[in-house]
């Protein structure tokens, strides 16, 4: 089973159910959240991956959160407490407040499971990971450019704090990366996101894309949520090329859509069902 | 990479340095902003480690100016819930913002967090990146207001993410508004 677990603008609660994608709403535990960027659009998008490939549809941990954290603290009482009754094959952390007291019980406990899920971190759950000195523990991030300075800045609790001295010197992003990996300050697997998307594995460069161009979709919000969602969709689905086509089919949805920097996500989340058949009859 | 790393980090000052610490951001940046009027040496930093919950942002200030700061701080009901003292140079925050032009649309980006707007009106039609729960809140809050008249992030939300969108905000207005 895939667990998403992460906060939505909602009032103060921890909300459990599958994903129940309706249009562009995201229905859990009985709330429904409109499927607009951050938690909400990487569980949509990892719902309607699933959904396609006839996959069980992922279990969601939304925690109601506005920025006190009290919603978070409530997805940690859960997962830290219960996480193996979920038996996950993968888990992903994603928007919540990366308060460093949650982050070593978290890890405690899935280390602690038998079979020890596929994690992936995103937002602030990549945020914690690295900041707890966990990241080598982590199987995917997904950072852009912007958190690849924060990743390679072994110092550095948060992305507000990347020296504006570092940020000055424009470094490649392979000196970034080769700094990350070597504080282990990054996952087994990093998918960087970008003009050109490049992915890392163990310090190494294995694959990039950057075809097709589409510029806009940096300013569109949840365009690297729906990354989250299709890598933890189809690394559930034990798909070699997960990491790939997870950026490939994201950048083709921008493509299909014909998305301008004004095009909302929940557009990219309609589109993934017919941009994954396109694609994989294409590969087939 | 490592020399422009090792000249910046690990730095410590002979002298300690006092650090304020509040409960939220928001309080932080008021406290920073009216010290930094009135001509006091402070700094927005990360907190020391040891004191540091996890999202947070403090204010340092030279210890010869404590008596004056705590006499102001108590006086415009601004006082801290704790003061320390570090000899760590603590990591200043990120203040360079980039605005990018695409078709008819202006982006400004500050590290991770990027705001978009168009050129005609001037409305709010993206916000992206981000890790802190507050954001989906203060985009939501934000989406399709005209930047002259939205409320500042940082007077919604309350992380260091909004913060940064801050920044990014600022810059656009500025740019759209002049100085």
């Amino acid at each position: 089973m895939i667990v998403l677990a992460g906060t939505v603008p909602y009032k103060t609660g921890l909300y459990i159910g599958p994903a129940d994608v309706q249009g562009h709403v995201l229905n859990v535990g009985g709330i429904s959240v409109p499927v607009e960027r951050g938690t909400a659009a990487m569980a949509a998008a990892c719902g309607q991956a699933c959904r396609y490939y006839g996959l069980e549809m992922p279990l969601c941990l939304l925690a109601g959160d506005v920025g006190d954290s009290r919603g978070t603290d409530l997805m940690f009482e859960e997962l830290n407490s219960r996480l193996d009754a979920y038996d996950p094959d993968v888990v992903a952390l994603h928007y919540m407040f990366p308060k460093l007291s949650h982050g070593g019980p978290f890890i405690e406990k899935i280390t602690s499971l038998k079979k020890k899920p596929v994690l992936i971190a995103d937002a602030g759950g990549m945020y914690l990971m690295k900041t707890i000195s966990a990241a080598p523990l982590c199987d995917v991030f997904t950072p852009d450019k912007g958190e690849l300075y924060f990743l390679s800045d072994e110092f550095a609790p948060h992305p507000l704090y990347v020296r504006s001295e570092l940020l000055g010197e424009d470094i490649p992003l392979e000196s970034l990366a080769a700094a990350a990996y070597k504080n282990k300050n990054t996952a087994r697997t990093t998918l960087i996101k970008g003009a050109v998307d490049t992915i890392y594995t163990d310090g190494v460069k294995v694959n990039e894309l950057s075809q097709p161009q589409i510029p806009a979709m940096e300013a569109i919000g949840g365009t690297g949520d729906t990354i989250t969602g299709l890598v933890a969709a189809l690394r559930s689905r034990r798909d070699p090329e997960a990491d790939y086509k997870s950026l490939a089919v994201n950048r083709l949805i921008g493509e299909a859509i014909v998305c301008t920097p004004a095009t909302q996500i929940a557009a990219f989340i309609d589109a993934i069902p017919r941009v994954l058949e396109r694609y994989e009859k294409k590969t087939r | 990479m490592k020399n422009t790393l090792s000249k910046i980090f690990g730095a410590r000052y002979k002298k300690p340095k006092g650090i304020l610490l509040y409960g939220s951001v928001q309080e932080v940046i008021q406290t920073h902003k009216m010290l930094e009027d009135r001509g006091f040496q402070v700094r927005l930093v990360a907190p020391p480690p040891e004191v540091r919950v996890g999202c947070d942002l403090a204010v340092e200030f030279d210890f010869i100016e404590q008596e004056a700061i705590e006499t102001i701080l108590a006086s415009e009901a601004y006082a801290p819930y704790k003061i320390v003292s570090t000899k760590e140079m603590l990591p200043n925050v990120l203040k360079k913002s980039l605005i990018v032009e695409m078709d008819g649309y202006l982006m400004c980006k500050a590290g991770n967090m990027k705001i978009t707007i168009d050129k005609k009106e001037h409305r709010i039609v993206n916000i992206s990146g981000g890790g802190c729960p507050d954001i989906p809140y203060v985009a939501e809050e934000l989406y399709g207001k005209r930047i002259e008249e939205a409320r500042d992030p940082i007077e919604i939300g309350s992380s260091l993410c909004a913060y940064m969108l801050q920044i990014s905000f600022a810059a656009l207005k500025k740019e759209v508004m002049g100085p």
